[in-house]
């Protein structure tokens, strides 16, 4: 069972591969957006576990005394992600190519993706677009909850109907990206255009709305299990956190869910890509 | 019968309202008010018997009328906002209108009254010139007949939608010194109020269906009466009256103690109305044990709806507003810490009934750290206000104050009125929280029991007086000694910046094998206070040195076997105005390794942004 969970079929260096490039990357900006951080902590007898130490004192005084370097560290860290963005929106092709066909190396699948980037950055104007509709949905939605429930329903009612917009919202926002993953995936193993591979996404999700969004959410949750693993585990071992070996156990279970994020995510491409393949066979 | 139960009998049977000690009747008001939720508006009539409490005759009274504040853009209190603390443009003004006041006799004062010329376009004073003068001791009785248009919710009071809460709502006689001088002001954005103690015996008339909760115990109603409800509230030994009123109100009940304490919230907001209870069953006697008796027997805590904000977290005498999200989780403890620092205000404010637009830091600043201290009491070493271990570090009360003092960018003085702050931020910052970690200081330095029986001390004289810093000083200065006279004046009544830095430890291994070396202690401030100076070295060997720190640059030699590690200065914290800690303590080498798990856990973070536009 776990063996076949963590099989992709061949896929597993292009999954370590990027798991490493993200991490690595990460480590770069970590370690550039610390940096004034770390020059205090150094010093400080207790290094890290200073900012949990004096009921949260040094933490604030670090905040504060650091405050000048949060600007361009954000300015920093927008940039990348906006980078990191613009190249998956190109190479947005490349997990489903992989997960559509067997065999395939990571740069073939890549250059594929290279070759169709107009289909993908056509399809990520769609999603965007939608993003922007789910956002502003769940705005209006709870904003109007605020506004006009305050003096009819109770204050739990209130604040129910306000995050009811907002996961509303989400969960708008949440279909598009699954729409979006669809999308590319007929998009690159059946050669459709943007609009033809919008509308066989939406198809599929209407024919089979079932198991393709039971298998969206499943891979999806699975990579958020990780996440809220990780998280606990933190929260469970920061009391803890002067150990040198709970510490390197932590960073080594976050680390493990960065690589266990992006395998989910690649199996759910090749989950797809058997799917896609399969309607090609049956449409031939 | 045994003393505990004698006392308890005998407070058992005072009338309700009265007190254990006397306070001074100077100012007594008699008024009946009817609320209009619809106009939102309270007409009133009634008597203000005012007594000379000075030692000269006056033959003139200065009424603050507050709700004049909010009149029009151009009051004195719109002039002076600044930044958000309070909006430019309320949706709608309120005023005080008072449209007779006479002498017992018939005379018409407002004939010849007058707003402060001095202030224009403001009035939110009126002075009252009398007929005769009233000497020391003597008594004059005026009818008064005014009505009170509420702004929309706005700095402590207003309406929003059916909710009503009356503040400031009366004309009240400004406090005459014992030297017959009037300490009257226009009503500034930043400052709160001043008033003397009287009895208020107040009718409050209001619709049916609507609920109110109102300064002092209900002695009659509610009853109809002509188609109205009618309720009386009596009490004395305050200075202000406050009433909210909504028709949606649920109310939860408890007493504690002696104490009947009403809670009166939106509907749903149950959990916030348990936890403002669950805090005061513990408050109410930590506050006792070390402030003394909360002598009234009845507390009602208000918690606004959403859309009234403006209106939480301020006191009344007995009537406190305070707010907080039902569904934030029990160890984040805002309700709580909101709910004790405007209980706290019942003594400092209330009782001790500083001048709260002279003085602020004396009702702000002393609560702040009662708050602080009565946290401790309850929730465990720190006050933790966040504690959720689960969710990062806790956050502790007396870390909130001391990051709020070393936040000050540029010192003034702790003791200016709350005209003289240029900005709502620099009143806060430094009322609030520098005078709490000054306290907290001297606490830290004399020790917890003493400096409890100081301010006990202060507490008990002050009760029901008009104290200013000097009385704190005098207090400090019979109990604590000069020394400690002198470090509050300093830290009062003049800015500062203290800080205590390692700058250097290093250490050297000498021919003989040994260690040697030295840190260097720089103080940046005016307090010379003893501190400790601890060594560690590379072997976990530690040795403490006393310093005297009475210099501007302490150095410390350094001799043993292992090679020196760490330098920490002050490691207990016994003096909590500091700056900063985190240049309290430092390496002698800096070690990479310890701030590794940092640089992962942010990585890690990074990563899974990173993730949600990555493939």
């Amino acid at each position: 069972m776990i063996r076949r969970w963590l099989s992709t079929g061949g896929r597993a260096g292009v999954v370590w591969g990027v798991a490493a490039i993200e991490l690595g990357l990460a480590w770069l900006l970590a370690l550039a957006a610390t940096a004034s951080l770390t020059g205090t902590l150094s010093r400080h007898p207790q290094g890290s576990i200073a900012l949990h130490a004096q009921g949260g004192r040094l933490l604030g005084e670090l905040i504060a005394l650091h405050a000048h370097a949060w600007e361009p560290t954000a300015g920093l860290l927008g940039v990348v992600f906006l980078v990191q963005a613009g190249a998956w929106m190109l190479l947005g092709g490349m997990f489903p190519v992989l997960g559509a066909t067997t065999g395939v190396r990571w740069h073939r699948a890549a250059a594929e993706s290279l070759r169709r980037a107009p289909t993908l950055l056509g399809l990520a104007a769609i999603a965007g677009l939608g993003y922007a509709l789910a956002g502003f949905a769940g705005y209006a939605a709870a904003g109007w909850a605020t506004r006009e429930a305050a003096h009819r329903l109770d204050v739990r009612a209130i604040t129910a109907l306000g995050g009811t917009g907002w996961l509303l919202g989400g969960a708008l926002a949440w279909a598009i990206g699954l729409w979006h993953d669809v999308a590319r995936a007929h998009a690159l193993a059946r050669g459709r255009t943007a609009m033809q591979a919008s509308g066989s996404a939406a198809l599929q999700m209407v024919r089979a709305p079932v198991a393709t969004v039971a298998a969206g959410a499943g891979y999806g949750l699975v990579a958020w299990t990780y996440v809220a693993a990780a998280a606990a585990l933190a929260g469970l071992l920061d009391a803890r956190a002067s150990r040198a070996g709970v510490v390197a156990a932590l960073l080594g279970a976050q680390h493990l869910v960065v690589l266990g994020r992006v395998h989910a995510r690649m199996k759910w491409f090749v989950w797809l890509g058997g799917r896609v393949t399969a309607a090609k066979a049956r449409a031939e | 019968m045994s003393l505990a139960r004698a006392v308890g009998a005998a407070l058992v049977l005072l009338p309700m309202g009265a007190l254990a000690q006397p306070a001074p009747r100077v100012a007594d008001y008699t008024l009946t008010a009817t609320l209009d939720p619809v106009r939102h508006t309270v007409r009133a009539d009634g008597t203000i018997r005012w007594t000379n409490p000075s030692t000269v005759a006056v033959s003139e009274l200065w009424l603050h009328q507050y709700l004049n504040g909010f009149a029009g853009p151009r009051t004195h209190f719109m002039r002076t906002r600044s930044g958000d603390a309070w909006p430019a443009h309320p949706p709608h003004w309120g005023r005080l209108a008072v449209e007779s006041l006479r002498t017992a006799d018939g005379v018409d004062l407002l004939a010849t009254a007058a707003h402060d010329p001095a202030v224009p376009d403001d009035a939110s004073q009126l002075h009252v010139a009398l007929p005769r003068a009233v000497p020391p001791g003597a008594s004059i009785t005026l009818a008064v007949r005014f009505t009170a248009t509420l702004p929309e919710a706005v700095a402590r009071t207003g309406y929003h939608g059916t909710f009503h809460m009356v503040a400031q709502w009366f004309p009240k006689v400004a406090v005459l010194e014992r030297d017959g001088t009037w300490s009257h002001f226009p009503f500034h954005a930043n400052s709160e109020f001043y008033a003397d103690f009287g009895q208020y015996d107040v009718r409050i008339r209001y619709p049916r269906g609507y609920v109110v909760g109102a300064t002092g115990p209900r002695v009659e109603g509610p009853a109809l009466v002509g188609g109205l409800l009618e309720e009386r509230h009596v009490i004395e030994g305050v200075h202000d009256f406050a009433f909210a009123a909504w028709n949606r109100f649920r109310r939860a009940d408890r007493t504690i103690g002696r104490v009947n304490v009403h809670v009166l919230h939106a509907p749903g907001d149950e959990r916030s109305a348990a936890r403002s209870l669950d805090v005061m069953a513990g408050a109410l006697p930590a506050f006792e044990r070390r402030f003394g008796e909360y002598p009234y027997r009845v507390l009602t805590i208000v918690l606004p709806p959403p859309g009234a904000e403006a209106a939480a977290g301020m006191e009344y005498p007995t009537l406190i507003t305070t707010g907080a999200q039902w569904w934030l989780p029990r160890r984040v403890r805002d309700v709580e810490y909101v709910t004790l620092h405007e209980f706290g205000h019942q003594y400092f404010y209330g009782m001790v009934a500083s001048n709260e637009h002279r003085y602020p830091f004396l009702d702000e600043g002393f609560c702040e750290y009662a708050t602080a201290r009565v946290m401790e009491d309850l929730f465990g070493p720190g006050g933790p206000i966040v504690d959720l271990p689960m969710a990062g570090p806790r956050f502790d009360s007396w870390a909130w104050e001391a990051l709020g003092s070393a936040g000050i960018a540029h010192p003034l003085p702790l003791d200016l009125g709350a005209d003289e702050y240029p900005s709502w931020d620099r009143y806060g910052e430094h009322v609030y929280s520098r005078t709490a970690v000054v306290l907290r200081t001297l606490e830290r330095r004399v020790g917890t029991r003493v400096f409890a029986a100081t301010l006990r001390a202060y507490v008990d004289r002050a009760r029901y007086t008009h104290p200013t810093p000097e009385d704190f000083y005098a207090v400090v200065r019979e109990r604590l000694g000069a020394p400690w006279e002198a470090f509050v004046r300093t830290a009062f009544e003049t800015p500062w910046r203290y800080n205590l830095a390692v700058t250097e430890a290093a250490s050297a291994r000498d021919p003989g094998g040994r260690w040697r070396g030295r840190a260097v202690i720089d103080r940046d401030g005016p307090f010379a206070l003893p501190v400790n100076v601890v060594f560690t070295d590379v072997r976990g060997g530690r040795r403490v040195v006393r310093i005297a720190n009475d210099r501007p640059v302490t150095v410390v030699p350094y001799e043993g076997a292992a090679a020196l590690r760490s330098v920490s200065v002050d490691p207990e914290d016994t003096i909590p105005l500091e700056l900063r800690r985190l240049d309290n303590a430092r390496m002698a080498q800096a070690l990479t390794a310890p701030v590794l798990p940092l640089i992962g856990r942010v990585a890690y973070w990074v990563a899974l942004a990173l993730g949600s536009v990555g493939p």
